[in-house]
C-alpha cells in the first residue's frame, strides 16, 4: 500500500488490516472502479452533497495536467474535484468486499 | 386542470389564503424550465449550477382555483446555501409551502431522491417529478414510476420540461395536495403526513426523541431545538413543518448520509436499463474536458464568440449610428436649441441626449446584447462548465475557480454586467478578486481606444503588444491581489453539466432580461455623465483641471496637458477618450491638431492607450462595484487600478524615451 502523508490514510490502515489496493482517490488508476472507504472530515461537507460518501462507487475519468482537478465519474454524473479534496478520500478496488463500518 | 394563463403578482397580501407549492430541486435539473412550462412565463435558466438567485413567485390558475407556485434556487440539500446566505431550508420554510414539487433527473435518481426524502421528512405533502425523461430514455434508462411512487409514498410524474409534457398534471396534483392540506389546517384537528420509517432503527429513534421535544406543549421544546434561534418550535406550533420535520433538520448530516443510502437502494429497484450507444452529446462532453480535443475546442469556441460578437456588433453599430445621425440627431439639435436659450446649456444637453443615447446605441445594443445572446447559448448548452474545468488550473493561480472565466469573458464586452456576473463565484473573497480582474479587463470601448490610438501610428503589431502588456499587467495585479486579500480559495467540487441543445426562446428571453438590467444600471449614469462632460467642456471649466494635472501628466507620464484632461474625463465616458482628446486639442492648438498623430508621437500614444485602458474604470463600473461590494472595496479597486496605470505609464514613458 502506498504510504502517504495523509493522517487519515495512516489511521485507516492502522485501524483495519491493510487491504491490498487501498489508497487515495487522487492516486487511483484512471478508469478502474473504486469504492470510497473513508473521507477526511474537512472535505466531507463539500463532497457528500455531491454524492461522494463512504460506500459509494466512483472511478477517475481523467486527471487534468499541471495539478488541475480530477474528473470523477459517479454513476452517470461527472464531477470535477480539486486534487486537495481527492487526497482526503480513501478508496479501495470496488471488487474487494466492503468492510463493515 | 388547465392553466388559463398567469401573471406575476406584485403583492402577496391579496392572496395570503392561496395554497403555496414550492419547486425544489438540484441545480441544472430543469426546474426553471418546468416552472416556465407550468406558468407560461419565463424564469432565468442556465445549464450551470446556481442561476436562480432569488425565488420567483407566480400565480397559476386552475379550474378549481388559484395557487402560488414558488421557484426556489437549485440546491444540493436542505442544509446547503445556494444563494450564499443562510441554509436553503430557511428560504423554503419562509415561502410557507403547503406542498413541495420536488424536481429530479429521471436518468440519475440516486442523485436526486435524497432531496425528495428530505422534503418528505419535513412533513409536507410532496410530488416527485422525474424530469428530463427524454434524456433518460436516450441513455437507456426507464423509470418504474409506479414502484417509485410506492416507495416514496408520494405521487411520481414523468415529465419533459422542454416540451411541457406531463408538467400540467404534476403541478395540478401538487396544487390539489396543497389545497387539501390547507383545508385540514383550517379544520379543528390538523393531521400531519407520517412518512414510512426508512432510515433504520437507530436514526428513527433519534428522530422520534427529538421530535417529541417540539410537540406543542412540551416544556423542553424551545431549549432542545432552538439553539440557533431559528424558531423551530414556533414553526412546528404553526404547522409550517411537522415535529419530525424540525427534528430531521436538526439531525442534518447524519440523516443526509442515510438518505443517500436509501436513494441508491430505491434507484436500483426502479431503474430499468437497456444497452444503448453512447449519445454524441455525452461523447462531446468527455472530449470537451480532455486536453485533446478539449483545448482546440475551447480556443475555437472563444474565437467564434469573439468573431461573431465583433462582426454582428460592428455591423449593427454602423447601421444604428448611421440611422441615428441621419434621422434623430438633426431633429434633436434643432429642438434643444429652440427650447433652451443659453447656448452653453443647450450644447451640454445635446452632448448628453444626442451623444449619450448614441453611445448607448452604438455600444450597448450591438455589442452587449449580441454578447449576452452568445453567453446564454454557451450557458444553456452546458459547455461553460466544461470550459470552467479546463481552465480551472490557470485561474487557481489567481485564487479563482475556473468558473471565473464567465465574468471575465463578459468583461471584454462591458465591465458592468461582468461585475454582476461575479455572483457565480462562491465566496466574497472570490467575488472581490474576480471583480478586480474584471475592472482591469479592457471592455469593448477601451479596446477600441487602444486599437485606434496605437494601430494607425505605431502599427498593428504594437497594438497586439499593447494588449499583451495589458494582459500581463492584469495577470500580475491578480497575483498580487490574491496574495494581499486574506483568506483561501475553497477547493473545487463542480458537477459537469451535460451537453444540451439550448432552447431558443429561453436564450432570447434571458439575453433580453440581462440586457435590460444593464440598460437600467448603465444608461442613466452614461446620460448624466455625458451631460456633465458636455457642460464642463462647453463652459470651458474643463481647462481649470490642467494646472492640477500637469505635474503627473506632463512630468511623470510625458504626455501633453490635453491628454490628461481626456484621461480624467474619460471616467464619464470611456469610449469618448479619443474623440475628447482630439476635440480638446483642436481648441487648444488649433485646427492643425485634428489628427491624433499631430498631438502625440507614437510612443506617447502607446503610453496614453495603456493608461486609459488600465486606469480607473468608467463611472458605470464604479456604480456597479459599489452596488455589489460597498464604497470601500469599490474605491480601493479603482485606486489600485489608477496606481497601477500611473506606475506602468511612468515606467513606459522612460523606457520609450518620451520623458
Amino acid at each position: 500500500m502506498r504510504v502517504s502523508n495523509s493522517e487519515l490514510v495512516t489511521r485507516v490502515s492502522v485501524d483495519r488490516a491493510p487491504i491490498q489496493g487501498r489508497g487515495r482517490l487522487v492516486d487511483a488508476a484512471v478508469g478502474r472502479p473504486r469504492r470510497v472507504v473513508a473521507i477526511d472530515p474537512a472535505g466531507r461537507a463539500s463532497l457528500s452533497p455531491e454524492g461522494i460518501d463512504v460506500g459509494v462507487e466512483v472511478s477517475v475519468e481523467r486527471r487534468l495536467a499541471l495539478g488541475g482537478p480530477l474528473i470523477v465519474r459517479l454513476g452517470r454524473t461527472r464531477l470535477a474535484i480539486a486534487r486537495s479534496l481527492a487526497a482526503g478520500v480513501v478508496v479501495e478496488p470496488a471488487e474487494v468486499a466492503k468492510p463493515g463500518c | 386542470m388547465l392553466t388559463h394563463g398567469c401573471h406575476e403578482t406584485a403583492s402577496t397580501e391579496h392572496g395570503l389564503d392561496l395554497p403555496v407549492v414550492a419547486l425544489v430541486g438540484r441545480p441544472n435539473v430543469g426546474k426553471s424550465t418546468l416552472f416556465c412550462a407550468a406558468t407560461g412565463r419565463f424564469a432565468e435558466t442556465v445549464n450551470a449550477p446556481g442561476t436562480t438567485l432569488a425565488a420567483s413567485r407566480r400565480t397559476v390558475h386552475f379550474a378549481e382555483g388559484d395557487a402560488y407556485l414558488v421557484d426556489l434556487p437549485g440546491t444540493l440539500s436542505l442544509e446547503g446555501s445556494p444563494a450564499g446566505g443562510g441554509p436553503f431550508w430557511r428560504d423554503l420554510v419562509e415561502a410557507r409551502p403547503d406542498a413541495i414539487l420536488v424536481v429530479g433527473d429521471a436518468g440519475d435518481l440516486r442523485r436526486h431522491l435524497p432531496l425528495a426524502l428530505a422534503c418528505r421528512d419535513l412533513g409536507l405533502p410532496i410530488v416527485f417529478v422525474a424530469n428530463l425523461s427524454d434524456e433518460a430514455t436516450a441513455r437507456g434508462i426507464d423509470v418504474d414510476a409506479g414502484r417509485l411512487s410506492q416507495l416514496l409514498a408520494a405521487p411520481v410524474h414523468e415529465t419533459i420540461g422542454r416540451s411541457g409534457r406531463g408538467v400540467q398534471a404534476a403541478v395540478a396534483q401538487a396544487v390539489s395536495l396543497a389545497r387539501q392540506r390547507r383545508a385540514r389546517l383550517a379544520g379543528a384537528a390538523p393531521r400531519g403526513t407520517v412518512p414510512a420509517r426508512v432510515y433504520g432503527p437507530q436514526l428513527e429513534l433519534q428522530l422520534d426523541n427529538l421530535a417529541r421535544t417540539v410537540t406543542p406543549g412540551h416544556s423542553l421544546g424551545a431549549a432542545a431545538l432552538d439553539t440557533d434561534g431559528w424558531g423551530m418550535a414556533e414553526m412546528v406550533g404553526e404547522s409550517v413543518i411537522s415535529a419530525r420535520g424540525a427534528a430531521s433538520l436538526r439531525l442534518g448530516q447524519a440523516l443526509e448520509s442515510a438518505r443517500w443510502r436509501v436513494a441508491a437502494d430505491w434507484a436500483e429497484q426502479v431503474e430499468r436499463r437497456r444497452d444503448v450507444p453512447v449519445r454524441l452529446a455525452d461523447r462531446f462532453a468527455v472530449w470537451s474536458t480532455s486536453p485533446w480535443p478539449g483545448l482546440p475546442i475551447f480556443f475555437g469556441v472563444t474565437a467564434l464568440v469573439f468573431g461573431t460578437m465583433m462582426w454582428i456588433g460592428g455591423t449593427l453599430s454602423t447601421l444604428l449610428t448611421n440611422a441615428w445621425s441621419a434621422t434623430v440627431s438633426p431633429v434633436l439639435g434643432i429642438a434643444i436649441h429652440s427650447v433652451v436659450p443659453q447656448p452653453v446649456v443647450a450644447a451640454g444637453l445635446l452632448w448628453g441626449l444626442d451623444g449619450g443615447i448614441l453611445g448607448l446605441l452604438s455600444v450597448g445594443i450591438p455589442y452587449i446584447l449580441t454578447f449576452y445572446v452568445l453567453l446564454a447559448i454557451l450557458e444553456d448548452s452546458g459547455y461553460l462548465t466544461s470550459a470552467a474545468v479546463l481552465t480551472d488550473r490557470l485561474f487557481n493561480t489567481l485564487g479563482l475557480p475556473g468558473r471565473a472565466a464567465i465574468p471575465l469573458l463578459a468583461a471584454s464586452g462591458c465591465n458592468v454586467p461582468a461585475i454582476y456576473g461575479t455572483r457565480v463565484l462562491p465566496t466574497r473573497r472570490e467575488r472581490l478578486l474576480g471583480a478586480f480582474l474584471v475592472t482591469m479587463t479592457p471592455c469593448s470601448a477601451r479596446s477600441a481606444v487602444v486599437v485606434a490610438a496605437v494601430a494607425p501610428f505605431a502599427g498593428p503589431l504594437a497594438a497586439v503588444g499593447a494588449f499583451g502588456l495589458i494582459a500581463a499587467i492584469t495577470f500580475a495585479a491578480g497575483l498580487a491581489a490574491n496574495a494581499i486579500i486574506p483568506g483561501r480559495q475553497p477547493a473545487l467540487v463542480l458537477e459537469l453539466a451535460p451537453i444540451r441543445r439550448p432552447i431558443a426562446r429561453q436564450v432570447a428571453r434571458k439575453a433580453w432580461r440581462r440586457f435590460s438590467d444593464f440598460v437600467r444600471t448603465a444608461a442613466p449614469i452614461m446620460l448624466v455623465g455625458s451631460v456633465a462632460l458636455g457642460l464642463l467642456y462647453e463652459s470651458g471649466l474643463i481647462w481649470y483641471a490642467t494646472a492640477v494635472l500637469d505635474p503627473v501628466v506632463r512630468g511623470w507620464l510625458g504626455l501633453p496637458s490635453v491628454a490628461g484632461l481626456a484621461l480624467v474625463f474619460a471616467f464619464l465616458r470611456k469610449e469618448l477618450a479619443l474623440q475628447l482628446l482630439v476635440a480638446l486639442a483642436v481648441i487648444q492648438l488649433g485646427a492643425g491638431a485634428a489628427g491624433l498623430g499631430s498631438i502625440m508621437s507614437p510612443p506617447q500614444l502607446f503610453v496614453y492607450a495603456i493608461v486609459t485602458s488600465v486606469s480607473v474604470p468608467c463611472v458605470a463600473t464604479l456604480a456597479a462595484l459599489r452596488g455589489e461590494f460597498g464604497w470601500r472595496p469599490a474605491l480601493a479597486m479603482c485606486g489600485a487600478t489608477l496606481a497601477i496605470a500611473l506606475a506602468v505609464g511612468g515606467i513606459l514613458a522612460r523606457l520609450l524615451g518620451t520623458v
